[in-house]
């Protein structure tokens, strides 16, 4: 990520010297923000595990956690280790894993597209999840507890707007304003033919797959999390790794050529990262929104906006978002309201404040 | 460092931008294009760095066809310097700076990559400035820091596409003096393109002047920046003088110069009466 600590400069001017400490200074301050938020998400996570409809102390809790841990090959056979293993433990790592996946996404896709209003949705994932979903509903594929067609046409129909983008590409060079805007007329296709299914849908189908298109983590079970949490750490890896190109792209196409990156062709190979990122999560979760816009907003308040930190600050951030939106919830609400309405009614008005009590221009 | 255009020529559809330029540049020394708006300088420039392709003809680099270089290869010894840096999220300067090293470095910056970043910072004298945000620093500082992070490339040659444009005289100056400095300095090759004539005549080791989609005049200042050639570049009369031993040229007011105002004022000085 940054350099490497044991080696120090030898450089023997002195000015030199003095600017390299003070970098080593700047970078380890990033480090030091990096650490507060894993230590924040730890907090986060384990008070997050205590709540929920069902009373249960939280000695009683980490009482189970740490038995099943010790035995693993055990059974679950009382309630209380049913809801903190099978309930509320998939739940806290599905919040991580889709906050996670979410933010990095995003800010991604923000450097990406240099654009602050990007966000994982930006190409029309969310719209082609939605009509995937419904398509599903309505055909009558998701039937009884099996989910698993819904999630299925869901992913699929999400990657459509890439797929599109991709054929465009050919024929036009891929820019950012390309991307945004082929991904913003599949996107009124889509709503177009959501719309439609939604018209012609008894009441009972249009409830389902209304309730389908709001983000939940009520779903969340072991089943789904290795997709999920498998792509969103392969792809945040990958990310990471390309940090340095995006910083490139974000000084503009002809300068990021210059350096050697064949700009088109990374904007391709990152828009597909980014929609398989999404693609997994919005699939299980529905659609959640605002993590993949303010978590790396959020982020750049905090660590500025080299990618080499941001992504991995990105990813921190979006889970801590995630798992204390769940906590307020759980906390707050008496039916637990989807996770999807709470993100965006907190974090709307935190944000607001944190725009004006922004100093620095960020963007 | 050599650079050798062959018969090269640029065309949007039919409409030709430049045809048959042949040009060698064999020192490392400021070279400047010149030429009126449209004639095809940053074209030109683009197709030396693979940013644009040339419908026709060929560019070699140290005898190399450039078709054969890929991107990563030819930005190990080729920089560029944009007409306006235009980021959206900033940096900090040195971070900005490092950028320079994507083409050399792997994933993991060395300290020597750092170190080389740094000294080119102050080399610019942008040292106090080293950890600042990139965003808040002014047009001719951030010309500074471009040059920089061109520097930090390890360039053998240099493209800078108008540096000295939004600038004002001092830091006109200050960056062709640098360039010129710098190429001496670095044994790089430093073409840039410029419009003002009179930095041009100051800085420049050679002059290439570019009119009528071709290169019309190339040499020194003295050779280039005649009044003859100013009068057809731009169609504007000028007295050539000489100040500090470099061409000085004095630009002259006259009817070529038309505003179409100045008939709406006579017509209104007449309908007045």
């Amino acid at each position: 990520m940054g350099l490497r600590k044991s080696k120090a400069t030898t450089s023997n001017d002195a000015v030199v010297q003095d600017i390299y400490g003070q970098y080593s200074v700047f970078r380890f301050k990033k480090i030091l923000i990096l650490a507060a938020l894993i230590v924040v998400l730890i907090v986060a996570s384990f008070y997050g595990l205590t709540v929920g409809s069902y009373e249960l102390s939280f000695t009683e809790v980490y009482q189970i956690v740490i038995d099943h841990l010790l035995n693993l090959g055990e059974t679950l056979t009382t309630v209380d280790q049913r809801v903190v293993w099978l309930q509320r433990m998939p739940r806290l790592m599905t919040a991580i894993v889709a906050g996670a996946g979410l933010a990095v996404a995003g800010s991604a896709m923000q450097s990406m597209m240099k654009n602050p209003l990007a966000d994982p949705y930006t190409t029309g994932i969310s719209s082609g999840a939605s009509f995937g979903a419904v398509v599903a509903i309505t055909l009558g594929l998701a039937v009884g507890s099996t989910q698993n067609a819904t999630v299925i046409f869901a992913f699929f129909f999400s990657l459509i707007p890439a797929g599109v983008i991709i054929l465009l590409s050919t024929f036009k060079r891929a820019t950012s304003a390309m991307m945004i805007l082929a991904g913003i007329s599949v996107m009124y296709i889509f709503n177009a033919l959501t719309q439609y299914l939604m018209l012609v849908a008894d009441n009972e189908t249009m409830a389902a797959a209304y309730e389908w298109t709001i983000g939940t983590l009520s779903k969340s079970s072991w089943d789904s999390l290795p997709i999920m949490a498998a792509v969103v750490i392969v792809g945040g890896f990958t990310l990471l790794y390309l940090s340095r190109f995006l910083n490139a792209m974000n000084s503009g196409d002809n300068y990021a050529k210059t350096v050697g990156i064949d700009v088109e062709k990374m904007r391709i190979f990152i828009l597909i990262l980014i929609s398989i990122i999404s693609a997994s999560i919005v699939s299980f979760t529905g659609i959640i929104g605002f993590v993949g816009l303010v978590g790396p907003h959020i982020t750049r308040m905090l660590l500025g906006s080299d990618n080499r930190y941001l992504i991995l600050g990105s990813a921190l951030m979006g889970a801590s978002v995630m798992v204390v939106c769940d906590i307020i919830s759980k906390l707050f609400t008496v039916t637990a309201l989807p996770i999807g309405i709470i993100t965006a009614l907190i974090g709307g008005p935190v944000f607001l404040f944190l725009i004006i009590r922004q100093k620095k221009e960020v963007w | 460092m050599e650079v050798r255009l062959e018969n090269l020529a640029f065309a949007y559809g039919d409409v030709p931008v430049f045809e048959h330029v042949d040009l060698t540049i064999d020192k490392p020394e400021l070279i400047c294009i010149l030429g009126p708006n449209g004639a095809g300088k940053s074209t030109l420039m683009h197709c030396m760095n693979k940013l644009k392709n040339p419908t026709e003809g060929d560019i070699f680099i140290d005898g190399k066809n450039l078709k054969e270089y890929t991107l990563k290869d030819l930005a190990k010894i080729v920089s560029f310097v944009p007409h306006t840096e235009d980021t959206t999220f900033s940096m900090s300067v040195l971070d900005t700076v490092l950028m320079g090293r994507i083409p050399h470095s792997g994933t993991v910056l060395s300290p020597r990559d750092v170190e080389i970043a740094i000294e080119n910072i102050k080399l610019l004298g942008m040292e106090d400035f080293a950890l600042h945000g990139f965003d808040e620093l002014s047009a001719g500082q951030h010309q500074k820091i471009m040059i920089a992070r061109s520097l930090t490339q390890e360039p053998k040659l240099m493209l800078l596409d108008e540096p000295t444009a939004n600038l004002d005289v001092k830091y006109q100056m200050l960056v062709m003096r640098l360039l010129r400095d710098v190429a001496k300095l670095k044994n790089i090759t430093v073409i840039t393109i410029c419009h003002d004539l009179n930095v041009t005549a100051k800085y420049a080791d050679r002059v290439v002047m570019l009119y009528d989609h071709h290169i019309y005049s190339d040499g020194t200042p003295e050779q280039v920046l005649t009044r003859e050639n100013i009068i057809l570049l731009y169609g504007i009369d000028c007295q050539v003088m000489e100040l500090q031993g470099r061409p000085l040229i004095a630009l002259l007011d006259g009817d070529e110069l038309d505003s179409h105002i100045a008939d709406n004022l006579s017509a209104a000085a007449a309908s007045d009466q």
